[in-house]
Order: structure tokens, then sequence, then C-alpha cells
């Protein structure tokens, strides 16, 4: 295009479009300043700092939309009142405005600005300059993980960002747990809220195709958060899906990887050798003679200690098996991933529409995930003025089958098979009530979850009053689930059947004026929004058991013997079906002084139907302030210094109460059966006390941060510091079970925690063809229980600690307050009354010959000391490499896991089978470090391993190559990369078992809860992954 | 902004009409019936183990009572808790009859059955800890500070509401429903709570008026579904598959607990695995692991079978050579109760690959080369896990649930078997007599308390005694005879504060580790870290 034909090429467009949407009148008035005005014509260059010329830089006449843009020399001309302002923006430089003071030629020098300052980051409700956030807000670099084989965005998000804790998830398509900065809640919610494209999200992050995703912004301080009221307190991460954008060509963009996984550590289950040779020390007495029972008993003959179905009928011979159940139960996990898009614009319109194929098998035979994912992103302009659009999604997600129980594989006997010599599988193998793990392989498993996400959104720029924006956003989350299941070994071999259907539905609908005025050197945006949320959820479970046949499988339940219809054993309040609203209220202010000085100031009010009676809403104020200190005039010289920000906020956040907690529930139950062939007579039972008072929690924090570039814009960084005090916290506190309950939900007590984090980024090398960046993290919290309920019971002048729930005063609320051990009994060894040979010896701290409750002291605490992770990425020519460590420490004694095992010998233990790496004591092994108790007797307190839990990861590493330009013209391509990559590579840690990590969720004591995947029975491996794939775009 | 709960009610609207009220007190019987039978393998079965009649047979020796008996144990925790739930849902009906809509009528009735389960509730706590905390209206706000009352204090308030119970509620003949709570069960547990109070003429009066109901008899004939199988009698009648409940003619049973096979509320589960705890596992754990038990290393006995030779027994609660052999040592051949099919001590071998197939193998007189689990060479009359003698009480021979049988040979259960299916006595008459006899006993008056437990013995042809007979251990003997496993032993010893005398006399399992300490159990520790308002003191002995 020809230099002066910028300005009249724009000014018909501007014509045309007024005409065609009815403004011409507007545009006239608008445009008639600029026509009208004495006019000059001005020519220049644009340059950088090392005078080297920014092309398609836009030069605009300010207050007007006229401008031009500069050639690849730099250069433009255009026509300018004489005593305009041009503004002159280009993308990775500070803006400048020049004024043209009748000047026919202005040159000018653009600073460069470290990207992720002109980023624009979502803060809620909005965007902003990432220069002009007074909060802590930080984007996740998704560039840095785009090639690993991450099925599930939480994955991408693992040590990325300093505060934002993330763990792993050993399922397929499984969601790690995420938290941000310490943990400031003892029992209520602990997760981040996460909002999609501005509405918030209850689903699973499983159902989002991480391809969609265009970018991730977390808010951690409460000045940021607060805006999320009475939600917020755990943090909010934004999550914006991709879409086109206006006057963009038809970009078609193809993504596709494929990835092998195996697991990081070599455990496995005794081969038939070993687990012969342990029954040797589970049987020590009888297989060992002596006192000190070590020297081989030559009679013993291990098939007489053995189950009788591992014997022969003269309980003579072991049975010749040696079958491998774990070999059997897993094979090498395979990740196909196809993501294909396209995207545009014209005038008028823009879209991006998606599809993505995932198909998951895992490490576990029948760990399966598949999705597909569809995403219509649409925007129309029907009045310059007013932009109406739909983001939406569908995910499909398939999980059906029923994965062996890893359990079940782990202590499977190897003397056992499972399958009997015509191939029918054994249902018991060892005729007790322990099934044969590979009985799944015959069930009908349906498991299926249907997503749906639409907002569609109103944006107006409300004509005559500049800078006015009135959007509306109408959100809509839709979720079906179903699983279906059908057995003929279950229900005591009788066969059992049930279908689970659930539905879920929430819309969100947002009112957001925004009002954005310059005048002189102030710059306001003010916001306000009123908005409501509804949530409903429904599920049905229909069971039968007792088939004479399961030919219909579960489409036929009606033919059970026995039925049940919402069977709530465990009295849980809202199984079967829930509702819930909330209505708030926000009102916030960005003001911003000659570019320099920066204030935000927010207040929200929210109502929610969970609330207790007496505390229906409640209000979250925030202040924060910032200082732009490199554009400041005595910054000027300060040539080290590129951009320096100080910016400090006081926020006040909630962690809002879980619905129906604070009422009196009474659940009702199949009580009791009169008479003989009698019905079910119902009963209802009272399951919690009432709280007329209980309230949010509400936590109080200051953040200080400092945002940085420094030495020729090579070092870029932040550092925050925070200290939040939360009050009123949710806690179930423990009451005498004289009572009739074991707790109140009620709102105690004051914890406080202050954190440390740091993020730098240095370009080591920065040369045309070889680039060299890497990235250090680092961030740190402690947690201390200020005070819990206030009362000094005992009269010793000091509150007291709530004992028996673990939680004391001074201390982290992860804190451990265990037995000691001092490891194990020996045979010879004077042993406290209630511990049999071969138990965990534990310290007797009071001396008094009895290990009792006054035993038990401080041992460590479960959270990490500090987290920190590396990143680098070295791009020569086409070629990029990037690796990526992540790292959680405990310090002196944080971090610690339960890892404790021990072998109970019992009819069930003595059939099962072992991990080959538990080191259990026997009088051969002395120095065994896990209890083994063969007196039949349980240990009075058997005692806990707390163990370390620190580790480091090489967690992702990438090679990628980029198709050069010569080649891509010659097949018309936009670019194409290929790459290969690899997970969880090498983990360095003392942890014993399958990773340090991760959490599993195991049945214990008619619960489940998350342990450590250490050397658990139940324990599933972590996988390392490799993965090759490729991105193209046309 | 207000909250209504759409898949569970609040206790706001909870406790308006009688149907709400009997939902309340169907839950009761739930409560009682989970912590007394079915609640799991264990817990039920912690009011037989560690008394004088049973052990532990898997556990070590000597036992583990310092362990097992602690602050600390997970054991003393479960009882105080589930104990103090139904005493907490009893006084939520009590407190709520005055803002009901129930008719005069009904809040008498339905303060009678809340009073009767609260008295229920207390009187075990009191047995097992001596004074406990007594809560006697329903809890509205949280109470940190509890203290213990007397176990006199308690006493009387289990009097005064048994004594309530007894002026209202029904009739054992008017009662609408097998199962129900009746004035004679609260005269019955009236006479027991006397007893413990040392109230004997009281106690005398109270049994007198469970004893002398018309409506009420030892049975004495054979009776019930399967009355004309023999070898039985009508000891062995009372303990088979639907024969407790009156409506099958049965004038003894006081209060039956109900277990109904595959009904949503029934407990008794065909489907699952005894590990789902949705049963009463008196089969599984009371008859021995038979199938362990080999002679000359080949099998003796097919398993599981529904035969004499129990079931699917796994041996954990094996009786005490005391329970075996001591008590029916004075008659063992005309007491009914003694006979092979009640007590079984000979088992006929049911494996044709078997050379003693067909015959009996005597738990007092075993064949060379007997071994049991994990190969131990047995010795006869001694217990081991794979062998010895069982009360047939436990099972129904023969007449398990249809569902049950795997069809692999003649009778052969499946692996889930293992529940105890048929009705459970928690109060009968010929307890009732044993109450008024050690009343009688109390008063002074041996000859009324002899005459009280001839009744019991003539009907099961046991030989009469005299009053010079007559003993408080002789009629704990006599308990153990009549009631065995079929008592909660727990309660009896620990009421009579004879806990530490009987197992020293009688359970050389328990004895070299008992302490007199344990005629009390310990108040759970967490309970007392919990009422962190007050001090609960602990009993005596422990830390």
């Amino acid at each position: 295009m020809k230099k002066s034909a910028c300005l009249k090429t724009m000014m018909q467009r501007l014509v045309s479009q007024s005409m065609k949407s009815g403004t011409l009148f507007l545009s006239l008035i608008f445009s008639s300043a600029v026509l009208f005005a004495q006019n000059i014509t001005v020519r220049g260059k644009v340059v950088k700092d090392d005078d080297q010329p920014v092309p398609g830089a836009s030069v605009v006449v300010k207050g007007t939309t006229s401008g031009t843009i500069c050639n690849e020399a730099g250069e433009f001309q255009l026509s300018a009142p004489a005593k305009s302002i041009l503004v002159i923006t280009a993308t990775d430089y500070a803006a400048k405005e020049v004024p043209v003071n009748n000047q026919n030629t202005l040159n000018v020098k653009l600073t460069t600005l470290d990207r992720s300052l002109g980023e624009v980051v979502v803060v809620g409700y909005g965007t902003q300059k990432k220069i002009d956030v007074t909060g802590s807000v930080s984007r996740v670099n998704l560039e840095a993980m785009g090639n690993a084989p991450n099925t599930n965005i939480g994955q991408f998000l693992q040590g990325t960002v300093p505060g934002l804790n993330v763990g792993l998830s050993t399922f397929a398509g499984g969601t790690p747990p995420i938290s941000i900065r310490g943990q400031n809640t003892i029992n209520g919610s602990q997760n981040a809220l996460i909002i999609i494209d501005g509405v918030q999200y209850t689903g699973s992050l499983s159902s989002i195709n991480p391809d969609d995703i265009s970018s991730i912004d977390v808010l951690k301080d409460a000045s940021s958060t607060a805006i999320y009221g009475a939600q917020a307190a755990n943090g909010v991460i934004l999550i914006t899906s991709k879409k086109g954008r206006y006057n963009q060509k038809p970009r078609i963009s193809f993504s596709t990887a494929y990835t092998t996984q195996n697991p990081t550590v070599d455990l496995r289950p005794l081969n038939r050798q070993e687990y012969l040779e342990q029954f040797k020390d589970a049987f020590y007495t009888q297989a060992f003679m002596g006192t000190d029972y070590t020297q081989p008993n030559p009679a013993f003959n291990v098939a007489s200690v053995m189950d009788p179905t591992m014997v022969n009928s003269t309980r003579t011979e072991v049975l010749p098996n040696d079958f491998d159940w774990w070999d059997a139960g897993v094979k090498t996990g395979t990740i196909l991933e196809n993501t294909l898009s396209f995207s545009g614009g014209g005038d008028r319109v823009t879209y991006l529409l998606s599809g993505g194929l995932v198909d998951q098998k895992g490490y576990i035979i029948n760990d399966k995930f598949k999705r597909k994912s569809i995403r219509a992103n649409l925007e129309a302009k029907p009045l310059n003025w007013w932009k109406v659009g739909l983001v939406s999604s569908g995910s499909f997600v398939n999980q059906d089958g029923a994965e062996p129980s890893i359990g079940n594989l782990t202590i499977a006997s190897p003397v056992l098979v499972p399958f009997d010599s015509t191939g029918n599988v054994i249902p018991f193998p060892t005729n007790t009530v322990v099934p044969n793990p590979f009985n799944t392989y015959y069930v009908d498993d349906y498991d299926r979850h249907q997503y749906y996400f639409a907002n569609i959104y109103s944006d107006l720029d409300i004509p005559f009053i500049k800078g006015l924006n009135y959007r509306i956003n109408f959100g809509n989350n839709f979720r079906t689930d179903q699983h279906y299941f059908a057995s003929r070994f279950d229900g005591g071999l009788q066969g059992r059947a049930y279908k689970e259907n659930q539905t879920y539905y929430d819309y969100t609908f947002d009112n957001i004026v925004t009002y954005t005025r310059k005048f002189g050197r102030h710059d306001i945006t003010a916001t306000g929004v009123y908005g409501a949320i509804e949530r409903k959820f429904s599920r049905t479970f229909a069971e039968g058991i007792g088939f004479t046949r399961l030919n219909l499988s579960y489409n036929d339940i009606g033919s059970a013997t026995t039925k049940n219809i919402n069977p709530n054993p465990n009295n849980i309040p809202g199984l079967y079906a829930w509702e819930e609203a909330l209505d708030y209220q926000m009102g916030r202010l960005n003001y911003k002084f000659d570019d320099k000085y920066l204030l935000t100031a927010t207040v929200r009010r929210d109502g929610f139907s969970g609330f207790a009676q007496n505390y229906k809403s409640a209000v979250f104020p925030t202040v924060a302030l910032g200082w732009i200190i490199s554009s400041e005039k005595f910054m000027a010289n300060v040539n080290a210094v590129n951009f320096l920000k100080l910016r400090a906020g006081y926020g006040v956040s909630g962690n809002q109460t879980q619905r129906y907690q604070s009422l009196s529930r009474v659940t009702t139950n199949s009580s009791y059966v009169f008479g003989d062939g009698g019905g079910t007579a119902f009963g209802q039972q009272v399951g919690s006390l009432e709280n007329p008072n209980l309230k949010w929690e509400r936590t109080k924090g200051i953040n200080v941060g400092v945002d940085f570039t420094l030495l020729k814009n090579r070092l870029t960084g932040n550092l925050e510091y925070y200290n939040n005090n939360t009050n009123d916290l949710l806690f179930n506190v423990a009451i005498p079970s004289a009572t009739g309950f074991l707790e109140i939900a009620d709102n105690i007590g004051k914890i406080h925690n202050q954190g440390f984090e740091a993020g730098l980024t240095y370009k080591i090398i920065d040369k045309k063809n070889f680039t060299w960046s890497s990235t250090f993290n680092f961030w740190t919290n402690t947690n201390e229980i200020k005070t819990l309920t206030g009362v000094d019971a005992n009269g010793d002048g000091i509150e007291d600690d709530l004992v028996s729930s673990g939680l004391f005063i001074g201390k982290s609320i992860q804190t451990i307050f265990d037995y000691k051990l001092d490891g194990i009994y020996q045979l010879n060894d004077t042993r406290l009354p209630g511990f049999p040979i071969g138990s965990n010896r534990i310290v007797d701290l009071d001396k008094n010959n009895d290990i009792t409750a006054a035993d038990r002291m401080f041992l460590g605490r479960r959270e990490p000391a500090y987290q920190m992770s590396w990143y680098n990425s070295l791009t020569y020519k086409n070629i990029t490499l990037s690796f990526f460590f992540n790292s959680k420490q405990g310090g002196k004694d944080g971090y610690l896991g339960d890892n404790t095992r021990e072998y109970f010998r019992e009819d069930n233990s003595v059939r099962n089978n072992e991990l080959n790496e538990v080191d259990f004591w026997s009088p051969r092994n002395p120095g065994g470090k896990y209890p083994r108790n063969i007196s039949g007797g349980r240990t009075k307190i058997a005692g806990t391993n707390w163990e370390s839990r620190s580790f480091v990861r090489l967690q992702d590493v990438s090679l990628s190559y980029s198709f050069s330009s010569k080649i891509l013209e010659k097949i018309k391509a936009n670019a194409i990369s290929i790459y290969v990559s690899g997970k969880n590579l090498a983990t360095w840690t003392d942890w014993e078992g399958w990773d340090p990590e991760a959490l599993v969720p195991v049945f214990r004591n008619n619960r489940t809860i998350d342990m450590p995947d250490g050397l658990l029975l139940d324990g599933r491996p972590a996988l390392r992954a490799i993965t090759v794939g490729a991105h193209i775009t046309f | 902004m207000d909250e209504t709960p759409i898949d569970f009610l609040s206790s706001k609207n909870a406790f308006q009409t009688a149907a709400d009220f009997n939902a309340s007190v169907n839950n009761l019987y739930r409560l009682v019936r989970a912590e007394f039978y079915t609640e799991n393998d264990n817990n039920p079965m912690e009011y037989q183990y560690r008394t004088d009649i049973a052990f532990y047979v898997p556990a070590a020796f000597p036992a583990n009572l310092s362990g097992e008996i602690s602050p600390t144990s997970g054991i003393m925790e479960r009882h105080w808790r589930a104990l103090y739930k139904i005493v907490s849902e009893a006084n939520t009906i009590i407190s709520r009859i005055p803002a009901s809509q129930l008719s005069e009528s009904d809040q008498t009735l339905f303060e009678a059955r809340g009073r009767f389960f609260r008295a229920f509730a207390y009187r075990a706590l009191a047995y097992i800890w001596g004074g406990v905390p007594l809560v006697t209206a329903e809890v509205t706000e949280p109470k940190v500070d509890y203290v213990r009352a007397s176990r006199k204090e308690v006493y009387t308030q289990v009097i005064e509401d048994l004594t309530f119970a007894v002026t209202n509620l029904p009739g054992i003949t008017t009662v609408k429903l097998d199962g129900e709570i009746s004035n004679l069960a609260a005269q019955h547990l009236l006479a027991e709570i006397y007893l413990a109070d040392g109230q004997f003429q009281n106690a005398i009066t109270a049994a007198t008026a469970v004893i002398d109901d018309p409506a009420t008899d030892l049975m004495k004939l054979r009776f019930g579904t399967r009355k004309n199988e023999n070898p039985g009698d009508v000891y062995w009648d009372l303990f088979r598959r639907g024969n407790q409940n009156r409506k099958g003619g049965n004038t003894e049973a006081i209060w039956v607990i109900q277990i109904e096979a595959d009904v949503p509320g029934g407990a008794a589960t065909t489907a699952t695995s005894f590990a789902s705890g949705d049963g009463f596992s008196l089969e599984r754990v009371h008859a021995p692991l038979i199938r362990d038990l080999t002679i000359n290393n080949i099998s003796a006995f097919r398993w599981p079978t529904s035969d004499y030779t129990g079931g699917r027994g796994v041996g954990f609660w094996a009786p005490s050579k005391w329970f075996i052999d001591s008590v029916y040592a004075s008659d063992p051949v005309n007491d009914i109760r003694n006979a092979n099919h009640n007590f079984v001590r000979k088992f006929k071998s049911n494996n044709p690959a078997s050379p003693y197939y067909n015959t009996e193998i005597d738990f007092h007189n075993l064949p060379a080369g007997t071994k049991g689990t994990s190969g131990a060479v047995l010795t006869s009359g001694v217990p081991s896990r794979a062998f010895y003698p069982y009360q047939t009480k436990c099972t129904d021979p023969g007449n398990h649930p249809a569902n049950l049988y795997s069809g692999a040979y003649p009778m052969a259960l499946k692996g889930g078997a293992g529940f105890t299916y048929q009705d459970q006595y928690l109060i009968r008459l010929a307890e009732t007599y044993l109450l008024r006899a050690e009343a009688y006993l109390g008063a002074g008056n041996a000859a009324a308390a002899a005459d009280d437990i001839n009744v019991v013995r003539s009907r099961s042809g046991a030989a009469s005694i005299t009053s010079a007979d007559v003993s408080i251990d002789y009629i704990l003997d006599e308990r153990i005879r009549e009631l065995g496993t079929e008592e909660k032993r727990l309660l009896t010893l620990m009421r009579l504060g004879k806990w530490y005398d009987r197992i020293v006399k009688c359970n050389p399992f328990y004895a070299s580790a008992a302490d007199p300490k344990y005629n009390l159990w310990p108040i759970p520790q967490s309970e007392i870290e919990r009422n962190r308002g007050a001090k609960l003191e602990q009993n005596t002995g422990y830390q």
C-alpha cells in the first residue's frame, strides 16, 4: 500500500462502515474534525533502541482513528493537524506519543518492552495491561509446555507459576489437585475458583481440550481475588479460550501427537520364588530354629503353612504355577491426540471452530480416557459499537471399562492362576471374598460424561457516552453423567447391575458496566457488576442384586430379586439432589495518574443461599497501589533499569460455607423389617447439629510486589511477599460423642500464612541464530495457627489446642503430632506391654514403661517448606530444546508423608503377595525397617512411618524442529513443527514407593482418603511418557 | 437466598406427625441391631470376646489385653459412640414431643418408646464404664463440659425410664408388629437393672410380672418350621429360621431382633459378602474353619457346606474349655442343650475323598495325623482355629437361604456365605427366670432361686439342683448353658463386677493378662480430649 493512500483508505472504510451501520451522521461529526482542521503532511521514521527500523508500527493521530502503518524501512507519511499528537505503537515496544508541533518531519525511537509487561492480562470482569496491574497476577507460560502430553490443562500448571501448587494425577485424563499459596482453611474448600471466558466453571478440567486455550491467568493475592468475593480466598484461575480475530485470513491448524507411558519406578509384586521365600519370615518360628531363629529348619515345608488353595490335596507340594498377575494387568500406556481448528474473521464476524480427539489408554488395563471435544467461538459486530458473541464448547468423555483393582493385582499369589484350564475366569481364586482382579474384563462398564458450555454475550460501547461499555454474559454449564455397570461376579456371584444418572446445570448472568476515560494525566476505569448464579444437581441410582440371568446387562435391573433405589447408608446430604444460588454486586475503580501512579479499589457484596440463617450476605473490600518507578524522571538515566514497578495491595476475600452445612440435617434410611416376610420400615436420624451463625471464612491479606526488567531487557522478574490472616475458619469442631454427634460446623480461630515468591527470566544468549532463555521460580509459605477456640478449659493460662482434631496453636495446620518410632523390637529386646516382637518400638517419652497418648510429640509437617522450578528454552536456528525441572522440598522436617507398612500375620495376609521393595523386619533381617508382627495380636499402638517426600523431578523435556520458510512456501503452509518430548524422565527422592508427589485415593476405615503414593498395596504408578508430535498451520 | 434442602429433612420439620416419630423409632431399632449384631464382623462380637466363654483364636497368647482394653483402643471408642448415638436419638424423640402434632395418647406412647431405648443404652454404658455423663435431653448446641454421673445415678435414671416404659408400652400381645418392644421387655430390663442396683425385691417383682404374664411361657414341646426333623428337640427348634417371633407360636420370646434376608433394612443380604457388614456374622465368626482340618494330609471336610460342619465358619470365636466341658460336667448326657446337634463336638466327615468319609471326627478324640490351620498338629480337646465345638444356634444346618447354595456338590455354599439368617433373641423368658433366680439369691431365698433355675433346666431335661447348689457362679454357669453365644456376656460379667474373677477361673487364654481394673473399661481417650470444657475422669488404673 502506498503511504499516501493510507489515510484515504482508512477514511473510506470508516465512511462505508458507518453508512452500512446507519451511523453516518456520527462518523461525519467525528471525522470532520480531522478533515477540516488545518492539516499538514508529516513524514518520519520509527526506529528502536539500536536505530534499526520498526516495520509495521502503527502511527495514529491521537483522539481519532486516522493513521497509517510504517513500511519495511520503518517510514511513514500522513496528513495530520498541525497541533495534534501522534501515537506510535508496535508490538513489543512501549507506546510513544509525539506532538506534531507544526513539524513536517518526525523521527521516533521506541523502547523495547518486556513482552510480559506489554501483555494484556485477564483480571476478572475485564482485562488490564500487565503494566497497570496492582495485584499479584501471573500468566501461565503455555508455550513452555506446549509439547508435553498433557491431556488435562491442570497438568500445564504443574510447577509453572510461583505460588501455584499443583500435584500429579496417576489416572488417565485425571485432574491433579490445584491450590494457590498456603493453606488458609482447615475444613473449608481448598479449591481455587476457576473462571472460563468470564463464567464460573464447576465441572472437571478433564473436559477441556488444552489446545483450545489461549491463556491462563492466576490471581493470587486478596486485592486481585476479592472481586470474586466469598469464593475467592483460595485464588482464582482465569482461563481464556482461543478466538478468531477481525480481518484475519483463514487459518487452519492441525496438531497430532502420540505418547507412550510406563512407570517411573521398578516396583512390582514378588515373583514365585520371592513369594515362597517370604513365608519363611512370616513363619519364622517354624522355618528357623535356635533362639535367634536364623538356623533354617530342614523339616519346614512351606506348603504346610500355605493356604489350601495354593497347595496340593495332601498339602505337601506347592502348586507349580508362576503367574505374573501384575504383568497381565498392565501394558504400556498410550495417548493419541489430534486437534484441528479453523479460525479467522472478516469486517463483521470472527470465528474459531475446533475439534479435538484424545484417546488415552492408561498403564493399568481399562484405565481409559477418550475425549471428543468441539468448540465454536463466534463474534459478530452488527453495529460498530455493538458486539454479540458466543463462546461454546461440548466435550464428550468416555471412560468405559472397569480397570482391575490394583490392590488385588498386587496381592494376588503367583502360585495361583486367574483362568482355569478351559480358559474361564476363576472368580474367587482363594475361595474367599477377594475377587479375581480380571473379573473386571467380563463386566459391562459404561462410564460417560458430557459437558456443554455456552456463554452468549452482548458487548455495547454505548454511543454518545464515550468510554462507557455495557456487557452482558449469560453463561451456561450443563453436564450429564452416566455410569452403568453390570457384573455377574458381584452380589455374591448372584449378579449385580446398576445405573447411575446425574445432571448438573448452572447459569451465570452478569451485567458489567465499564467506564474508561482519560482526561489530562488522569486515567480512570470504573467497573460495576451485578450478577447471579444458580446451580442445580440431581442424581438417580438404581441397583439390582440377584439375577437369574444377566443377558440384558444393566438395562434389565427390574428383573433382580433385590432392588435398591437411591440408598444412602452414610446419610450424606445432597447426595441425590441439591440446589444453590448466589447473587452479587461488585464495584471497581482503576485510577492511573501520569502513567506512573496506580490505584485499584474494589468492593464486592455476596449473597449465598448456603450461608447460615443469620449471615446471608458478606462484603469484601480491597485497595491496592502501584508506582511505576521507571517512568520517573530521576530514573531516566539509570540505564540498567528498563522497567520497575512497586505495588502493594490489601484485600479481604472469602471462602464460603458449603450448602446445607449450617442446618440440622435429618436423613432417611431403610431402617428395619418387622416380622417375617415384612417390608422395609423407613427411619430417620439426626445427622448434624444446626449452627445458624455459621459464616464464611474471611482472609485479609497484604501483598507487596515488585516487577522489573533489567539489563537491557535481558532480565525480567517479579518478587512477591504476602501476609494473610484468615479468621472465622470453617471447622468441624470435635465435640464429645455424648452429645450424639462427633462434630459441629463452626467458625473458629485464626490462621496466618506468609510467603515469598520469586520468578526470574534471563536471556542468557540472545543472538540471531541462537537464543537461550532460562526461568527460575521459587516459592515458600509458612503456615501457623494463631488461635483456635479461645478457650482455656484446663486453666493453665494458655489457650487449649484441639488435640483430638490434630490442631495446635503456634503450629502449622499440617503439623504431625504422633508417636516417635525408634526401630523395631528385636527378638530379645525388653518390650513395653502391648508390643509384640517385630512391632515398632515407640519412644516412651514420659518413661512410665507404657505407651499412652502422653507419648505423642511434634514430628514435623506434611506441607513442603519451599518449591522451585527451572525452565530452559534453547533455540538454534530452527531447533528448540526446552527442559523443565520441578521440585518440592521439606527442609528440616517438612513435606512428610505417611508411608506406613506392617506385616501382620493373620488369615488373609498369609495369602497375600507383597511389593518387592518393602523392607520388612524378620529375625534374619534385623535391620528391616517395617514391622512384621506374627504374634496374632495387634500391637497396642502400631505407629506411623513419616517419611520425607522431598523430590527434584525432570518433569518435561522437549526437542522441536520448525520447518524453514523456504519449505513452507513450497507447500503453502504457514508453520510446521515436529517434536519429541518426554515427561517425568527422572525423579530424585528418598521416598520409597510409587511417587513422592502423587496422592492416591484409598479406602480405609469405611471412607476414601488421599494417601501419598508410597509402598501402598493399592498405590498407582506415576508414569514416564515419551511423545512424538507435529503442529501444522496453513 | 433461603436455603431449602431437597433430598433430606431438617430437624425443624422432621418431628411433627406420628409417621415422623415412627421413623425415628424405626431407626432406634436399627441402631440397636447394628451395635449388638450387624455393624460388622467385630464390634458385636466384642460382647463375647475377652469373657469367660470365648476367646479370639487367631490372637496371640497370652492375650494383648493391655493393648485391646486401653483408652486409645478403637474398641472402646466404637461402642461408646454407638451407645451414645442411641441415647441421643431417643432424647430427640422425647424432647420433640411437646411441640409436635401428636395426639395425647401418641405422645405418651412415643415417650415410652424413647425412654425404653434410652434406658437400654444407658444400661450398657453403666455396666461397661460405671458412671457416665447423663444426658437426658436433645442436644441442640455444642456442649463440651460433661462430667460423669455416678453409676448409681445412671441406674436411677434407667429405672425411672423403664418404669415409665412398663406403664405405657403396649402388652406383648397387643403390639402390632413382630419385633416391637412391649411392657414385658421393659419389665425384664427393669428386673436386671434393679439387680445391678441391689434392689432385689423390686427385681423379683419385675421379673415375676414377665414370668406370670399369661402370654409368656417356656417352649416345652417341639414347634415351628422344622419340628418334624431329627435329630432335634425343643431347644434346637428355638433357634431355627422362622421360629423366633410370636407369630410362629413362640411364647418364650420377649424381644426379638429382626433379621430378614434381602430386603432393604433387613440387615441380611445373601448377595454381598460378610465384609459389607450388612448382616450378623455369628456363623462366620463362631463356626470353626473346618476347611483347614486334614487327617494324614487329606481334608476331612468340604467347605463351606450347609450341614453340621458349621456352614462357612472361619473360626475366630472359640468357646473356652470352661464353656465346652466344665459347665456340662455335672449332667452331660440328659441336658439337651449339650446334645451334639445343639453343641457340635463330633463332626461327620463330608468329603468323599477322605478315608474318614461319613464317620465322625470327635473333638475330644482326634484320629492320629489330624492337622489344622497352617499345618499345626492338633491335640484332642484343645480348641484350634480349624476345629472346636460350636453351637448350632449360629447357623441353620441345611436351611441356608436358597441363594447361598453354589451347586458345586450337595449342600455346598457360596464363598460369600457366613451370615446368620434367623431372627435373634435379645430377651428370652428363660433368661428372665435366671434373673429372678439371681434376685432371689440376692434376697436370701436360695430355695426360690433353685426353683427358677430348675424351671429352665427341666425344660432341657437336665437334672434338678437344690438350694445348696445355688451361687452366683452357678447362675453364671447356668446362663452359659442356656444362653451361650446368645447373651451379651460382657454386660452380665461387668454388671456383676465379676469379669476378673470369671476370667481367672474359666479362661486361661486371658487369665495371665487379666487385671481387676478390666472390670470396667477405660473411657475413650478421644472422648476425654473432645470434652475440653471439663475433665472427664478416667477409670481407675488406666491412663
